[in-house]
């Protein structure tokens, strides 16, 4: 029982990392038409800033500390976010497939950039200590600190996007342009710029998710690659373009892994999953909760 | 015809020329490049005529190279060292077929093509398309990668296969091997291509042309397009299969790595570099990028990896139509330019959806 | 109004979109033969009846049954064609880069025998006179080697029109067949219509009133997903409900 309840802890901080990454793609596919295979690299850039915080400050972090973490991963995954949108992703709207290779090209670049930077061993970004211990709620369950408080920041992003989509103007207009781009502009909407607010945001919100892994263990240049096929497939599965369907798919993929690995192996468990996916997929073509639902087309 | 000159030319210099001129070691290495062509055309069959980006093609390549490797293994040691090691002490139900020839050779292409039947027929039948197959051929190969990985015992884990005693009568070491090797790979090349060209005149291959560019049409003409899908998808896993094979003698290994998503991905730049939807695109790609990485993996490794990820922006960006497509290109508007009139400029008619109207 | 051997049956059909019903509760019987066109006003619901019995939307509720033995609304487009049933679309929904020629073969091939087809490189002979014979018919002959996206917006229509009945299907559907057609290529393509009606069913959705009146043998009114009325020309232009609902839209 007790293991039970730590299995649906820890998925429960997964499924809120994933979600954190997957937010981001969801939007900028339903948005643009574009696929960013260099989202992985936008986690890498916050995990790294979080260690370069540390390292500045001796590898005494504290909460201070933590707060600047994620203010400057999300500021410095959003401007590198906006430049790359400037120069090459908007060159591909609604070139799906073009998009997917050109950002792999992208991701490329930044994880050698990352290796000749800071070389390409893992590093352990400073966590303030008090993140090391955990809840005890008997004396053998410990929920650690840190996994309560990436759900907790999850939450946090989670309502302020919701807000912001759903109860202010420019989250209506982002909605907009989102359902019926054309029409849109034909309102006056600067959908250029709505797209480059969107992907920029969506890159820091995957800074903040690097914040988050690294609070979990050792980082280095190839982390973002551990995490993205897994937030592709809450894509994937959830549906395109809505909070509704992430959240949904990020809560299931993340929960699956965990509770499948107690019964089986963790090799078993992938496998399982994407049969999972695979098979949602027959009935659900287009994801659990999609934003646009069309028929034939 | 000015084609066809070039192309006898190139099959004299490659058959005959490159054996006598190149080293063993620059010889080998250009056995590897003209399988990875192979699997370049393999990707641009399903690519670059019927529209579909798989970009988790390596599980195929591995599995026909693990069916070899397998072969080639139980060659050199009755009991695989892997196993012993990993405290088997028989040889797996599973293991035992491969000691026969025809048997390992079957697998080579009925691997690959079973595992290409098992998520094509589901996910095509459902309807799955664009970047959500994508996506997913790479969930497959990542996976299928992991599981070898994890099976050390039977699949040799992380290290793969190797430690083979030799291929076809040749030991390893032999330097005859490297030429046969060599014209192996220059056949089966010569092959995939008078197959990949003799498909394209069929009915299957202008249906297949005619899915990429409007599907829904097709479907509403009759055309059940999720089997062909199916089809070609099968068709592509098994000549990567084929490739796959022929990889593990020259490298003398296969090993998870094969099957990465990096390692897939290649293949795909490979032909976008080439020329999608060109029938040479694929074979001058695969060999042009390929010398490129190993002329710079051995002066400035690290630059390498800038300059390929640029070459990924490039090519879809920059020159869309890769080497061969946009040679193509040129040589058209000169025919066209030569012989006014006779060619009707046609606007490039985007691929637009069947458009759903309110009525 | 009872109708003998309809063609096509549609039994309570209900089609949604996301909560609209694009065609609501909609019970019609479709007799063979003839030229049968759909108008109404925008949105009523006509390209959306078209949709249902090719197999292009799925209908939420009801059942379409095909010459009264076959209900179709579970079935995929593809084996729907192969029922008899062809569908022109609205906008000419050909392949733009292949010729004429190219655009025809695609056609006649069918996908009904796919595997032996697959290796196959050449038509037959019957099948070249065939698409001889029906190019002509459309006066498409002499643009068999032009590229068809190089067509005139009219030509583009008939070679959709040609793709659609090279089969000889028993039900031909057409979606506003001519929109952006000048006023001979209208006569052309309602005279062609009629004589395809001789012998096959032909369901017209059009909005030219003028068309329609040149070219029926049945209409039938539909608005807001519902049918309003039916009958030839004359009887469903002076009812009153349809006048209403037209009102200041004569042509």
């Amino acid at each position: 029982m007790e293991d039970l309840i730590s299995f649906f802890f820890n998925g429960l901080s997964i499924s809120s990392i994933l979600l954190l990454i997957a937010l981001g793609l969801s939007i900028a596919f339903g948005m643009m038409g574009v696929i960013n295979f260099a989202h992985g690299e936008f986690i890498m850039i916050g995990s790294y800033s979080s260690y370069i915080i540390g390292l500045m400050l001796n590898n005494q972090a504290t909460w201070w500390s933590l707060s600047i973490s994620f203010i400057l991963s999300f500021f410095l995954a959003a401007v590198i976010g906006f430049i790359l949108e400037r120069l090459v992703i908007r060159r591909l709207y609604g070139r799906p497939l073009d998009s997917i290779l050109a950002t792999w090209g992208i991701s490329l670049i930044l994880q050698q950039t990352a290796r000749s930077i800071f070389g390409a061993n893992n590093v352990e970004a400073s966590i303030p200590t008090i993140l090391t211990k955990g809840l005890h709620l008997t004396p053998t369950l410990i929920l650690p600190y840190n996994r309560i408080l990436i759900f907790a920041v999850c939450l946090f992003i989670c309502i302020g996007v919701y807000y912001f989509l759903y109860k202010t103007a420019k989250g209506r207009i982002l909605q907009a342009v989102m359902q019926n781009r054309s029409m849109a502009a034909c309102m006056g909407v600067h959908t250029k710029k709505a797209d480059a607010l969107t992907f920029s945001i969506g890159c820091g919100i995957a800074g903040i998710a690097g914040v988050c892994i690294s609070m979990l263990g050792s980082i280095g240049p190839s982390t973002g690659q551990n995490y993205i096929i897994d937030a592709f497939l809450v894509v994937i599965l959830g549906g395109i373009g809505g909070l509704r369907g992430t959240i949904l798919g990020a809560f299931l993929i993340g929960m699956c892994n965990p509770f499948i690995e107690y019964f089986t192996t963790s090799s078993m468990a992938k496998v399982l999953l994407l049969t999972m996916v695979i098979i949602v997929l027959q009935f659900k073509p287009q994801g659990l909760s999609p934003m646009k639902d069309r028929s034939i087309d | 015809m000015k084609n066809q000159k070039i192309l006898w030319g190139a099959l004299l210099i490659l058959l005959i020329v490159m054996p006598l001129v190149l080293s063993d070691f620059r010889l080998s290495l250009l056995s590897k490049f003209l399988v990875f062509s192979i699997v370049a055309i393999s990707i641009n069959l399903l690519w670059g005529y019927t529209g579909i980006l798989s970009l988790g093609h390596g599980v195929y390549f591995a599995l026909g190279g693990y069916a070899m490797a397998m072969y080639m293994k139980l060659q050199a040691q009755p009991l695989p060292d892997f196993m012993e090691w990993s405290g088997v002490s028989e040889l797996p139900w599973f293991w035992k077929p491969f000691q026969s020839l025809p048997f390992a050779l079957a697998m080579v292409v009925l691997l690959p093509v079973s595992l290409a039947l098992l998520v094509g027929i589901p996910l095509f039948k459902s309807g799955t398309k664009g970047v959500y197959f994508t996506i997913l051929s790479q969930a497959i190969t990542l996976i299928i990668g992991i599981l070898f990985v994890g099976q050390q015992a039977y699949t040799g884990g992380t290290n793969g296969i190797t430690g083979f005693s030799g291929f076809m009568g040749f030991t390893m070491s032999d330097p005859q091997l490297v030429k046969v090797l060599y014209f192996l790979s220059a056949f089966m090349l010569i092959a995939v291509y008078m197959l990949s060209r003799f498909m394209l005149k069929t009915h299957g291959g202008t249906i297949i042309q005619a899915i990429r560019d409007r599907e829904t049409r097709l479907r509403f003409l009759g055309y059940p397009t999720d089997w062909f899908k199916v089809v070609i998808l099968a068709t592509s896993a098994g000549i990567a299969g084929v490739a796959g094979a022929i990889f593990v003698p020259i490298v003398g290994i296969i090993s998870p790595s094969s099957m990465s998503i990096l390692a897939s991905t290649e293949f795909a730049i490979w032909v976008a570099i080439g020329g999608r939807a060109t029938l040479l695109g694929p074979i001058v790609g695969a060999i042009v990028v390929n010398i490129a990485k190993t002329g710079f993996s051995e002066s400035m490794p690290d630059f390498w990896w800038y300059f390929y990820g640029f070459l990924f922006i490039a090519a879809t960006l920059i020159f869309p139509k890769g080497i061969v497509g946009s040679i193509e290109a040129k040589w058209a508007k000169r025919k066209a330019a030569a012989a006014p009139g006779k060619d009707e400029p046609v606007e490039e008619v985007p691929n637009l959806p069947i458009p759903v109207t309110s009525n | 109004m009872q109708v003998k051997n309809p063609i096509v049956s549609l039994h309570q059909v209900e089609v949604n979109f996301d909560g609209y019903k694009a065609v609501n509760d909609v019970t019609i019987d479709f007799p063979a033969k003839g030229v049968h066109f759909i108008i109404g006003p925008n949105g009523a619901g006509k390209t959306t009846i078209l949709d249902v019995i090719c197999g292009r939307v799925k209908a939420a509720k009801g059942k379409v049954v095909y010459q009264q033995k076959k209900e179709i609304q579970n079935l995929k487009p593809e084996k729907i064609v192969h029922l008899g049933i062809s569908r022109k679309f609205q906008n000419p929904t050909i392949f733009p880069t292949q010729t004429v020629y190219e655009n025809m073969k695609l056609a006649i091939i069918s996908g009904k025998n796919p595997f032996w087809y697959l290796i196959q490189t050449k038509l037959s002979n019957d099948q070249k006179n065939k698409i001889d014979e029906v190019l002509d018919s459309l006066d498409l002959l002499p643009y068999k080697s032009a590229i068809s996206g190089s067509l005139s917006h009219g030509q583009k229509q008939w070679l959709e029109i040609a793709m659609a009945i090279i089969n000889d299907p028993d039900l031909l559907l057409v979606d506003e067949p001519i929109a952006g057609m000048t006023p001979k290529e209208r006569n052309k393509t309602g005279e062609l219509l009629q004589k395809i009606g001789q012998e096959r069913t032909v369901f017209v959705v059009e909005h030219d009133m003028k068309f329609v009146k040149n070219f029926s043998s049945a209409v039938t009114v539909m608005h807001e997903g519902r049918i309003i009325c039916r009958g030839d020309f004359a009887e469903v232009v002076n009812n009153q409900e349809v006048i209403e609902i037209y009102l200041g839209r004569q042509e």
